[in-house]
């Protein structure tokens, strides 16, 4: 594994237990990860595959059960890491009584930014994510997504080098979502490091680099979203304006007008469903 | 730590904001409606009563609501971060968890002192409109005592003893000396339990009070005008009467008689020796150290008490808050709220529970929890600040710095607590 890894993790486990101890759900099951500087990272999985618990682990929220994880090459917990992370959480947990103002200037307060940084910030996020015009409105009288959307822009008030968004466009509307893709792009762009999870899987396929698939707590496919999607068994001939003659001649082999082979590509959603489909056990035959 | 003070200013901003918008001082508008109205309905009694009964109204109202609101703001501040998980965005963040827990323990104790501040200057209205604001008194007691036989043999009081008594045949007493006299004229006032027997049962005793001089000369002391009790007997100088007015009453202003002390009674270092001389044989007299003798001294205006007994009220906060923040660590809401009652309930019945303990002279192991419950729990009654005011007694600097000794040390000991319970847990 590189030693540049932003993030790393080395047989990282984590179980659950009950009050007293006793061991009670596996939620990851070894993991080896490592995500790279200045790439844009998917974590995919069902609900309760571990990519909740895989990002609490990176966050320091949680204690791992066994292995290591790596921030910066540090552990997760070190607040000099912190400092430097950017974390949106599934769901949008904002104080209902601020406004977004007062929202952002107190996630800029834990960063200890000074008054100047911190009123730039505040009013560049807040027009990026396209909320000047609530900028006064308490929390909660905010629809999802533009809470969603506050959200967003704390996660991005430090100006992070690893920006953790789960699931980033849940409650955004299209265009929410198409603008949510292209700060991720952005972000890329400005050598930033996006570690993204996602259920919306044609967004995955859209913006990241690399992709990892966990299910049931296990590592079941990882690479880079070309080499994953593309069906190495198979080719793709390409033909510009071929005869029904020349057509019929390739199917019996490849001919002059052959401009290039390619493997298929299938869509992240298949592919997904195909690694998922053969980790889980097969279901009790009908009576 | 840079981090820890960052972190713990702004969560306690943030705390102070959510008690504003919460509409945490709904409480405080209806405790200073109930003082209201309740300092209306006060017209069938004396002068005298009436001060007494809103001074007591205010300062303990004001203490009670805000101890319930320092309950209230710890607990529901942190169950919303961890139910509602804002946590995991909080500890997502540079922000160490013991900031956390300061910030909200400071955001707390700024939220009841706002309210302590509000509660005490609605109340000092509502007591100036009702009655006269009273001047209160500190009284300093004396600083040594001695037992006198009424061959004139003096048997010095040794220190750890609580109670002096005389009886027998006429002419002993107690002679007791006071370190430091207060400049110019003064007052010293005293108190004692008169005893007889149950065939003969008195409530008064006459006694001869004298300053004594270096040399052992002594002179007859009058009584200040205004004393409440003890009307010098017939035209003897120096003698009053002492009568018995119950074990618990101890009001500077009715239950003491007054002496009147001038400067030419007063030692060249200041300090001032008086004799009590029994006078009656038909009863005993039993003096308390700590209080059955006392240098009256004026000590600020009422307001100026009020606000001192503010501060250690807001001191008294501080464990409750700093323990409910334990319990909304540990548990949840109804836990955290539960937990904060308990303490401010079992804290304050701690002097009645000692009382009634004594009184019923309980088993050893009944004796020996209640001795350990008065170690983990805070005194919340300690200061007796509404009854001192009350009386007209006043609330000094010193009694603020123990009541922020005392009380620290149980938020300190607290917070580590809930430090401990939230570095332990997982934020998931």
């Amino acid at each position: 594994m590189p030693d540049d890894a932003v993030l790393r993790t080395v047989a990282l486990t984590k179980v659950y237990a009950d009050f007293w101890g006793r061991p009670r759900v596996k939620a990851l099951d070894r993991l080896d990860l490592d995500v790279r500087p200045g790439e844009v990272f998917g974590l995919l999985g069902p609900n309760g595959s571990g990519k909740s618990t895989t990002i609490k682990l990176l966050l320091g929220l949680i204690r791992a059960s066994a292995g290591d994880a790596f921030v910066f090459g540090r552990d997760p917990g070190d607040r000099s890491v912190k400092r430097r992370i950017g974390y949106l959480p599934e769901e949008t947990y904002l104080h209902r009584f601020l406004d977004a103002e007062e929202t952002l200037r107190f996630y800029a307060r834990l960063f200890a930014l000074d008054r100047a940084t911190t009123a730039r910030r505040v009013g560049e996020l807040i027009e990026l994510v396209g909320l000047g015009h609530a900028r006064k409105r308490r929390l909660g009288e905010y629809s999802k997504g533009m809470a969603r959307r506050l959200g967003l822009a704390q996660a991005l008030i430090n100006d992070p080098d690893l920006v953790i968004l789960d699931e980033p466009t849940s409650g955004l509307d299209p265009i929410g979502s198409a603008e949510v893709k292209d700060l991720i792009v952005a972000l890329k762009r400005r050598g930033k490091t996006v570690l993204l999870c996602s259920h919306l899987l044609a967004d995955v396929e859209d913006v990241c680099d690399r992709l990892a698939i966990l299910h049931q707590g296990v590592l079941r496919s990882i690479g880079r979203v070309d080499e994953l999607l593309v069906a190495s068994d198979r080719h793709v001939v390409e033909l510009t304006s071929p005869t029904p003659e020349v057509l019929a001649a390739v199917r019996a082999a490849a001919g002059a007008s052959l401009v290039g082979t390619s493997h298929p590509r299938e869509r992240l959603e298949s592919h997904f469903r195909r690694i998922v489909a053969a980790a889980s056990p097969p279901s009790e035959p009908r009576p | 730590m840079r981090w820890t003070v960052t972190g713990a200013l702004a969560v306690a901003q943030l705390t102070a904001r959510e008690a504003l918008r919460g509409r945490l001082w709904l409480p405080v508008v209806g405790a200073a409606l109930i003082m209201a109205v309740v300092a209306l309905r006060l017209d069938g009694v004396d002068a005298e009563a009436r001060r007494k009964l809103s001074v007591a109204l205010v300062v303990g109202s004001a203490g009670f609501i805000a101890h319930l609101l320092a309950v209230l703001v710890a607990a529901q501040g942190v169950r919303r971060d961890l139910e509602g998980r804002m946590a995991l965005l909080l500890f997502a963040k540079p922000l160490p968890r013991f900031g956390y827990l300061l910030g909200r323990w400071l955001g707390g104790m700024a939220a009841v002192g706002a309210a302590l501040a509000a509660l005490a200057g609605i109340g000092l209205g509502i007591i100036a409109w009702r009655s006269d604001l009273p001047v209160s008194r500190s009284a300093i007691p004396a600083d040594a005592w001695w037992r006198l036989t009424a061959a004139g043999a003096a048997e010095p009081i040794a220190a750890g003893q609580d109670l002096v008594q005389v009886s027998g045949a006429a002419g002993n007493g107690v002679r007791l000396r006071f370190g430091a006299m207060p400049d110019g004229d003064g007052e010293i006032l005293l108190r004692a339990a008169v005893l007889g027997t149950e065939a003969a049962p008195v409530t008064q005793c006459a006694v001869r009070i004298d300053a004594l001089d270096a040399s052992g000369g002594a002179r007859p002391l009058a009584l200040a005008a205004g004393s409440p009790y003890g009307q010098a007997s017939g035209d003897r100088p120096g003698v009053a009467v002492l009568r018995d007015h119950g074990e618990e009453r101890r009001e500077l202003d009715t239950d003491y008689v007054r002496v009147r002390v001038d400067a030419a009674a007063r030692a060249a270092d200041g300090s001032l020796t008086i004799r009590v001389t029994r006078l009656d044989s038909a009863a005993a007299l039993r003096f308390a150290v700590a209080d059955g003798a006392l240098i009256a001294v004026e000590s600020g205006g009422f307001a100026l008490n009020l606000a001192r007994a503010t501060l250690a009220m807001l001191a008294a906060a501080a464990p409750l808050v700093a323990w409910t923040l334990v319990c909304a660590c540990v548990s949840n809401l109804g836990v955290a709220l539960l937990g904060g009652l308990t303490l401010l309930f079992t804290g304050s019945a701690l002097p009645v529970l000692a009382e009634t303990l004594a009184h019923e002279e309980a088993a050893a192991p009944l004796r020996r929890i209640f001795s350990v419950l008065s170690w983990i729990v805070p005194d919340f009654d300690r200061h007796h600040l509404a009854a001192r005011l009350a009386a007209t007694r006043a609330v000094e600097w010193a009694a603020v710095g123990d009541a922020a000794l005392y009380y620290g040390a149980y938020a300190a000991l607290f917070l580590g607590l809930a430090w401990w319970a939230l570095a332990t847990r997982e934020v998931a």
